[in-house]
């Protein structure tokens, strides 16, 4: 019996340590395991005997491109702790952050890391050459990003200014007005870059995910909403162990997350989309339809044409609300302290992320618990790796190993959030 | 879009972390540099790692001088200087490819700006070799010895930048591999 094995010390383009296993026997995938061995990084245990306003700054450690995610999730859990309602201009301006981050980890990821996978080059320095018009646009895109977060977020990288009950300092119009200017000019990049991807050639590759996300009454969520699934979930955000828990797996440093009773789920954008092609503006919907994608993706290699329409959206989304600012009179609102339990989930670039918190009356933090959505997304990857390595079982070794790396790379998987680089072996015997 | 760095200008990036000892060797040195008062064309910023959203300002810089930690060859304190324009980027320093989804390093955005043309006639890296980045642990000894080299040598540069005949190609051809006395 002849087994030989496809080792690969370093997947590229993606965040974070990791390694992947196949395991083929007799012809036929056997499993496919995500070993994760970055270090836990414990934040939820460093979180614990700290005060409840210290949380979003710290957790905003845990990620250097969605820091917001964790701010957001953080800041929700600990206002419904102490039952605070934190309405506009304040929930403008976390939508108007947030889209900034949705721009800057989109572009990023659809111009620097994934479409090189599409083109055949290397990374987006050899593609550059060819492609040059195309990566400076992406850098355009992503560098308006990073202005809203500056502006609103004191930095780009691990902002400091989002605090529970509002913001620490809220910005004047004049600040916002330049960044309506940028926004105009990104609107334009992001359906340029839309167009470009749309050109593509993308394998068959739809599956039957069960799609989480959240879903808002009339806005395409980012922020706030219930928990919904295209089979039937249907929960608010505090009764998130109702339907989900997570799981140690002995290959992986990262807890996996599953929905009871079934399995695997996928979080991220083709989810968003899919249970909120509604919610996208006429406008946008009309753009996504261009491109070739429905109302809703299954195939997650179409899942780089999804974060292009949902760049145009936090685009045209950034416009409405600086548009319709007005600034307040504070920062933030008043607050008093008391003990209770908070929980909060927002959509960040990758998916829901979930946040649990109880506080004591003096608002130190007893527990805490947060599920980032590359937990979320680790059944899923290992699925989809099963998938492809079988359809490609015949073809040559490096053929299956770039089919695999690019399988992982169509989650824009963050290792580092979940723990949490990939090294990939493939079994055969 | 807010530009850090106005056309015509010198610029030196420290590229490091505070919290983690041999790492800050970047700042330490920026943060000496921008102390001088003699040098008024000079932008110093400083950077924890992702340097992609920097290739606009190199292109409107009359030159860059970027300072960074190197991952430990034995040599805690060495600097190595290396003239990009001359020389390209050592091996060593090569991880074309190995981006993550978070940031482009040092070596990617260079060779980057590289392809797309947008680096300035002038591009001089100093690294300096560590030997500790734990968090929160001091610096080693040897490394903040190098670190007031290191900010004299970017001060002559500067100064010889900023003459008036200056034709960007300081000691292009003599690159300079120095090691600072251990202490």
């Amino acid at each position: 019996m002849a087994t030989r094995t496809i080792r690969v010390d370093l997947i590229a383009r993606v965040e974070g340590e990791s390694a992947l296993d196949l395991q083929i026997q007799d012809g036929q995938v056997r499993w496919a395991r995500l070993n994760i061995f970055e270090p836990p990084r414990l934040f939820e245990a460093l979180l614990r005997g700290r005060r409840y306003d210290e949380a979003p700054d710290i957790t905003a450690r845990i990620c250097g491109i969605c820091p917001i995610a964790y701010q957001m999730g953080a800041v929700h859990a600990m206002e419904q702790a102490l039952g605070l309602q934190v309405g506009d201009p304040w929930r403008a301006l976390r939508r108007l952050i947030y889209c900034g981050e949705w721009i800057e980890s989109h572009a990023l990821h659809i111009v620097m890391l994934h479409a090189p996978d599409f083109l055949g080059y290397a990374d987006a320095i050899q593609m550059a050459h060819d492609h040059s018009d195309m990566v400076q646009t992406g850098l355009a895109l992503k560098k308006t990003g990073n202005e809203i977060m500056r502006t609103l977020g004191g930095r780009e990288i691990h902002p400091v200014n989002v605090k529970v009950g509002g913001f620490y300092r809220v910005p004047s119009r004049a600040e916002l007005d330049p960044l309506a200017e940028h926004l105009k000019r990104a609107h334009e990049a992001g359906i340029k870059i839309l167009r470009w991807a749309s050109g593509f050639e993308f394998p068959e590759f739809d599956r039957d995910y069960e799609f989480v996300a959240m879903r808002h009454p009339t806005e395409y969520p980012i922020n706030e909403g219930r928990i919904v699934s295209s089979r039937g979930i249907d929960i608010a955000v505090a009764d998130y162990d109702t339907e989900f828990e997570e799981r140690h797996s002995e290959h992986s440093t990262a807890l996996q997350s599953v929905i009871k009773g079934r399995g695997s789920y996928l979080v991220g954008p083709m989810a968003r989309y899919s249970l909120n092609f509604a919610r996208l503006p006429a406008s946008v919907q009309a753009l996504a339809r261009e491109a070739g994608l429905d109302d809703a993706c299954r195939n997650p290699f179409k899942s780089i044409l999804v974060r292009g329409v949902e760049v145009i959206y936090a685009c045209q989304e950034a416009l409405r609300l600086i548009e319709a600012y007005e600034p307040p009179a504070m920062p933030g609102i008043p607050m008093a302290l008391r003990a209770g339990v908070g929980n909060g989930c927002t959509e960040a670039p990758r998916g829901i992320c979930y946040h649990r918190y109880e506080i004591d009356a003096r608002g130190i933090i007893l527990n805490a618990r947060i599920v980032p959505p590359t937990s979320q997304n680790q059944l899923s990857i290992e699925e989809d790796l099963c998938e492809m390595a079988t359809r490609y079982i015949d073809a040559p070794e490096d053929v299956l190993r770039d089919r695999c790396e690019q399988t992982i790379r169509n989650y824009d998987p963050c290792i580092s959030c979940s723990t949490h680089f990939l090294k990939l072996a493939v079994h055969r015997t | 879009m807010s530009s850090d760095v106005p056309k015509g200008r010198l610029l030196v990036i420290g590229i490091g972390n505070a919290d983690r000892a041999d790492d800050a060797i970047g700042l330490l040195v920026a943060s000496r540099v921008r102390a001088d008062p003699a040098l008024e064309d000079t932008h110093v910023i400083t950077r924890a790692g992702d340097i992609l959203a920097l290739i606009d300002e190199w292109a409107q810089s009359h030159a860059v001088i970027l300072i960074d930690a190197a991952a430990p060859l034995s040599r805690p304190g060495h600097v190595h200087r290396i003239d990009v324009m001359v020389r390209g980027l050592p091996h060593e320093l090569s991880l074309s490819g190995c981006a993550s989804t978070h940031a482009f390093g040092v070596a990617e955005t260079i060779g980057l700006a590289r392809t797309l043309g947008k680096l300035p006639a002038c591009f001089i890296i100093y690294a300096v070799e560590g030997a500790c980045f734990a968090p929160g642990a001091a610096m080693t000894p040897a490394v903040i010895a190098a670190a007031e080299t290191v900010s004299q040598s970017v001060l002559r540069e500067l100064r010889d930048l900023m003459r008036p005949n200056s034709n960007d190609t300081l000691n292009s051809t003599s690159d300079r591999d120095f090691r600072i006395a251990s202490g």
